[in-house]
């Protein structure tokens, strides 16, 4: 393997053991961790100064949120992939962090495997998606719909809603292509246009929320 | 497992990564007289108005899809 081809990361997290560790497992599977960062402003400003092709992100970042970063790092580096590690399941933080751009997300439960496995998979630049992400994701794209005044609420194709209910349900990308008779990279295509379609609808109300309170007045 | 509100009905699936059910083994524990999936499962589930259905395949593991409309149909 070339120089190039080796994955460079960058782990954010507020507890350097923890942070350390992470960084320490990776480095010696292979990888290479450009930098650490403990909160959120230093993550976007070392994130922009060392352009890692991954960013492993904690969510809670001793009080600031790592939903900021996402969005920082996604503004300034569209080709930086943020992949979200936290300790919270819960469904509110996981939508925000998708909502702001993140291509994946596992809980610290996950083993040193398959967080290897996922940071690969996110610098190929597909998506990491769990069943249970997969099941908020569709719920949501629900709940947008069936609210009357949403802004330009995303719509999926019937195909990309008959994907997401199978990821949902537990299959891997392998066996949706067989069950629907196409390619896995087929499958992972309209997994990514959901997610695209979730944070472009974000930033949409993002900015309608600026113009509201006259934030993006000149 | 996987429930979903489906908006005039109610979906449970239920899947696993098994070897599947063969062809026709559903039909001959009928026949034999063993209900579990004809009675309990199918004639419960049609009782409220509501499908089964099963995809299954060598191999594919096995997945039952309940729905159940969301309405009491008179």
């Amino acid at each position: 393997m070339s120089e190039t081809d080796v994955i460079t990361v960058m782990v954010v997290d507020d507890h350097p053991i923890w942070r350390e560790g992470v960084a320490r497992d990776l480095t010696e599977r292979g990888l290479k961790v450009v930098a650490t960062a403990p909160d959120a402003d230093a993550a976007v400003r070392i994130a922009r100064a060392v352009r890692p092709q991954v960013v492993l992100m904690d969510l809670n970042l001793d009080g600031t949120s790592g939903v900021r970063a996402i969005e920082g790092i996604g503004a300034a580096l569209p080709e930086t992939r943020v992949l979200v590690l936290s300790a919270s399941g819960e469904h509110a933080d996981v939508l925000e962090a998708v909502k702001a751009g993140a291509t994946g997300y596992l809980v610290k439960s996950a083993s040193a495997e398959e967080l290897l496995a996922a940071v690969r998979r996110t610098a190929e630049g597909y998506p990491v998606f769990t069943p249970g992400l997969a099941g908020l994701v569709l719920g949501e794209y629900r709940r947008l719909a069936g609210t009357p005044d949403a802004p330009q609420a995303p719509a999926l194709t019937d195909r990309e809603t008959e994907v997401l209910r199978l990821v949902a349900k537990g299959l891997t990308a392998k066996q949706i292509g067989e069950r629907l008779v196409v390619s896995h990279r087929t499958v992972e295509s309209h997994v990514q246009n959901t997610l695209r379609k979730l944070q472009l609808h974000n930033r949409a109300q993002l900015v309608r929320y600026a113009i509201e309170q006259g934030l993006a007045d000149e | 497992m996987l429930l979903e509100d489906v908006g005039d009905a109610v979906e449970i699936s239920v899947r696993d990564d098994g070897p599947g059910i063969p062809d026709g083994r559903l039909a001959q524990a009928e026949a034999e007289g063993r209900l579990g999936v004809a009675r309990s499962m199918r004639g419960r589930v049609l009782d409220l108005g509501g499908t089964i259905d099963c995809e299954t395949g060598p191999d594919r593991g096995t997945e039952w899809v309940v729905r159940v409309p969301r309405k009491e149909e008179r």
